[in-house]
């Protein structure tokens, strides 16, 4: 039963770790029209990040996460500003502007700490009963930031200024200019929340499993995979589906085997790419 | 008006009319620049046998022939990131005969190469209707797949071990050399002749405006499917030959890794001429290997630099800063311009709308 | 009878974009479809050729159904079409855009073409003599080897109109071929048009410009998806229903 619990937990971890991931490449792919092969890479790179904040400087998880978040988001406007913006969004422009970036943070963390094992050490320690079972009380305390997280973003897309505008230039970017959307300030707002919600989840990830600087591949494929899916330019698929590869991550690997699981999924996600190629929540 | 009759009236043998229209100066000069660096590579191997450089070399042949692939399919339209996993099949269905049925590599290579024929027009078919950004998402998830596909195989294709004990072609390197090297002439001929000529037209047509391509009867689907089936025999040939080269065929040589090296080789040569990969793989491969080897660890900062330079200044890579200093020196001795291209070429395309 | 549609309708989920709509052309006319903004001029042609696909309704072409048929092989049967807007290849140079177009007649098969076959030249050179003959009718001969991106506005769309016949068409559909044109250049387009249908080519033109209807052995007026009038081009012109589509019910008398 605490395997039951434990994998609850994971489920929901996995889960936001996929939304928050497919929500900010979403946010770029919409918003600047790039695809940001680059977006395992800022993951991974928080992932360490936080790492070394907190055993190499020594600082308390609390302040080391909004931290690394923080560096993210403002990494995230620099490289709009001078990066993605002088592109013009053209395709093979920003591919190789990716490329690099991306080349650049692996290969330093490759350099670095690569051949060690490493994972972010729990911000608290000790383990709390929930009714008659043990939970490790960092996991319990990722749950909730993650779920409030979730929330925030919600809140964030639906209901903000921001995030109506964001979704007024996803829709049309002429008619958004017209009224009054400033296009440049959407771009590095898309890249800012891109970035830091890439952060999030990448802190989230590093808190679950060990760290490795090819981590961002992996989880750009299932981004992919997510984005897919739900369907390019639909905020709320992204929910459903991030949810979905959470359970299908989570849980299924507990009583099946991992590499049946991932093979099933991605025949899954083909045969889907060939009958409805708008994904599940998309429209054409 | 009534030039239309003539113009339209069925012009009966095409041979009847047989005046040339205006003669266009050959390009020698081109011809010529080719065949000098034909002949080099050819006695290359008298000074450097059995050496290092020479698997340097014969590395660079396979990336050239496999990186030209990625381009034969990006004239018409598609930034396919699957092209290490369509080497990848081409390898592992070489690996797997040579290996458990005892087959022989000059059977196995020709197999690797319909192979990946076959698996790349099958996925070309519903991959055709995805245009640009789209495509490269699902190419690149597609990749991911086939790769797992082929580590899921159990014990057949060695799992993420990869495949040893693929029986050699030859024991000296030199006669490796000759194969790969006359291995990349013909690829890159009939690439060449591919794109030079109508179908590269086509192909080139329904990158520009799939819409416009087919009020003229060029089908959008047709033709990109021609273009991954062409592109890919001869990804899927040399990356037979080169799992026979190394003697294993290894999940990590074919992976995400090796896709994105291929598209930094063509990115930097230039992804809109034709010799822009083999540039891009002389520039990031070979002159790195032969003269920086001790800064092998930083060479990965050396290429993402390159790589930025070009993204800012010259998108159309190195090959189209050539052109633009070919073009500026031309102009300067008052002869206006590049010479006309060849008969039926069509230089000017663009990938994606 | 060329071209016979029959019921054609258009559903985009809930919207009626064509209801019902008849149409025929008969070989060697002129038939404008004429109508206001929106009218679903482009969409019926789009339906035709197979860009769209047809929710019901039939579509003949020389007696064969082509209503579920690609836009590939609508072109391969003898329909050539022009484009509203980008008509054009924009990388290619002008001439190269008609050459392109020249891939029905004659064809060369794929084997000839990848081994440079002696047929395949001789095809080459009667295309690339041909596509300059066509170039010179309307009048783009200076510009073959401009880069067709760079062309004027009126250029491309004459650019258009010389790829289109350049897949030597039964049927010529034109979309709105004088919107944008000056009128000198209208008046050169519609000299060209009259000259295509004398040489036997079948014209049917989408056009809001009434200036159109001089041309017309036929005219058709479609309004919000549906036609409301069909006859000669002095009938329609004096049809108190074509003026209301057009200036408002106000405006009739």
């Amino acid at each position: 039963m605490e395997t039951a619990v434990q994998t609850v937990i994971n489920v929901v971890l996995l889960g936001v770790v996929y939304i928050l991931m497919g929500m900010g490449f979403a946010f770029i792919l919409n918003l600047l029209g790039i695809f940001n092969l680059a977006h395992g890479a800022i993951f991974m790179s928080a992932s360490y990040g936080c790492y070394l904040l907190v055993v190499r400087l020594g600082l308390p998880g609390f302040v080391a996460f909004p931290l690394t978040v923080l560096v993210a988001a403002a990494f995230g406007v620099v490289v709009e500003r001078f990066l993605f913006r002088p592109m013009k969004a053209d395709f093979n422009r920003t591919m190789m502007v990716c490329i690099a970036l991306s080349t650049v943070l692996v290969t330093t963390f490759n350099r670095f700490l690569g051949t060690k094992v490493l994972a972010i050490p729990p911000f608290i320690e000790g383990t709390t009963g929930i009714g008659p079972y043990k939970v490790q009380t960092d996991r319990i305390l990722a749950f909730c930031i993650g779920v409030v997280i979730l929330v925030a973003i919600i809140l964030f897309v639906d209901r903000s200024r921001w995030g109506a505008q964001m979704q007024a230039v996803t829709q049309n970017r002429e008619g958004a200019a017209l009224q009054g959307v400033r296009f440049s300030r959407v771009a590095a707002i898309a890249c800012a929340v891109g970035f830091g919600l890439a952060a999030i989840a990448g802190v989230f990830m590093g808190s679950l499993y060990n760290l490795t600087p090819f981590m961002g591949d992996i989880t750009l494929i299932k981004v992919l995979m997510l984005v897919i899916l739900a369907g390019v330019g639909s905020f709320n698929g992204i929910f459903y589906v991030g949810g979905l590869l959470g359970v299908l991550y989570g849980a299924l690997p507990v009583v099946l085997n991992g590499a049946v699981v991932d093979a099933a999924a991605s025949i899954m996600v083909l045969a889907l790419l060939v009958i409805r190629p708008q994904g599940f929540f998309g429209h054409e | 008006m009534s030039e239309v009759k003539a113009v339209l009236a069925p012009g009966g043998d095409p041979a009847d009319r047989g005046e040339a229209s205006r003669a266009k100066p050959r390009r020698w000069s081109g011809i010529g620049a080719v065949g000098v660096v034909m002949i080099v590579l050819a006695l290359l191997p008298l000074a450097i046998s059995g050496s290092y450089y020479m698997h340097v070399l014969i590395l660079a042949f396979v990336y050239v022939v496999v990186s030209s692939g990625f381009r034969t399919i990006s004239i018409s339209g598609q930034f396919n990131i699957a092209q290490g996993a369509f080497m990848g099949v081409g390898a592992y269905a070489a690996a797997i005969p040579a290996v458990w049925l005892h087959w022989s590599p000059w059977v196995t290579i020709p197999l690797g190469a319909v192979a990946a024929t076959v698996v790349g027009s099958i996925i070309a078919y519903p991959f055709a209707r995805l245009r640009t950004v789209y495509y490269a998402m699902g190419t690149l998830f597609l990749g991911y797949v086939i790769m797992n596909l082929i580590t899921a195989g159990g014990k057949t294709t060695g799992m993420s071990t990869g495949l040893g004990g693929v029986q050699p072609l030859f024991s000296n390197r030199t006669h490796y050399y000759y194969l790969a090297f006359g291995l990349m002439v013909v690829s890159m001929a009939c690439m060449y002749r591919f794109e030079f000529s109508r179908i590269g037209v086509r192909m080139k047509a329904v990158a520009q405006s799939h819409q416009v391509a087919a009020s003229v009867g060029i089908g959008e689907r047709r033709n990109r499917i021609l273009a991954v089936a062409f592109g890919s025999f001869f990804t899927g040939l040399l990356g037979a030959f080169y799992c026979h080269y190394q003697g294993v065929a290894s999940p990590s040589s074919y992976g995400l890794g090796a896709t994105l090296l291929i598209i930094m080789y063509v990115l930097v040569g230039g992804l809109n001429s034709f010799w822009g990969p083999s540039v891009g793989v002389l520039i990031l491969l070979v002159i790195p290997e032969f003269y920086f080897r001790d800064l092998k660890g930083d060479l990965p900062y050396v290429t993402a630099a390159i790589l930025l330079i070009i993204a800012f200044t010259l998108p159309d890579g190195i090959v189209g800063l050539v052109n633009l200093v070919k073009n500026r020196i031309v102009k300067r001795l008052g002869r206006g311009g590049l010479p006309q291209q060849p008969e039926g070429e069509v230089r000017a395309d663009a990938p994606g709308d | 009878m060329l071209l016979e549609i029959k019921g054609l309708t258009k559903r985009f989920g809930g919207l009626k974009a064509v209801g019902d709509f008849d149409i025929h052309v008969d070989e060697g006319e002129i038939v404008g479809l004429i109508g206001p903004n929106g009218a679903g001029k482009s969409t019926v042609f789009n339906l035709i050729t197979g860009v769209l696909p047809v929710t019901s309704g039939t579509n003949m072409f020389r007696d064969r159904d082509i209503t579920r048929s690609q836009p590939d092989q609508v072109a391969a049967l003898g329909i050539g079409r022009t484009f509203q807007l980008n008509p054009l290849f924009p990388e290619f140079t002008v001439l190269q855009n008609v050459t392109s177009s020249f891939q029905l007649h004659p064809c060369s098969s794929l084997f000839d073409i990848f081994f440079g076959t002696p047929k395949y030249r001789r095809n080459e050179r009667f295309i690339r003599e041909k596509a300059h003959e066509i170039l010179s009718l309307v009048g783009l001969s200076k510009e073959a080897n401009d880069l067709a991106r760079n062309l004027a506005h009126g250029h491309q769309k004459m650019l258009g109109v010389a790829r289109a016949l350049a897949t030597k068409p039964t049927l010529l559909l034109l979309d709105e071929p004088l919107a944008g044109m000056n009128p000198s250049e209208i008046q050169y387009s519609l000299d060209a048009i009259r000259g295509m249908r004398d040489n036997g080519i079948t014209v049917l033109i989408v056009e809001h410009n009434m200036q159109i209807l001089s041309l017309c052995d036929r005219v058709v007026v479609i309004s919000f998806g549906e036609k409301i009038c069909e006859g000669l081009p002095s009938e329609v012109r004096a049809n108190s229903e074509v003026i209301s589509a057009y200036f408002g019910a106000d405006y009739v008398c």
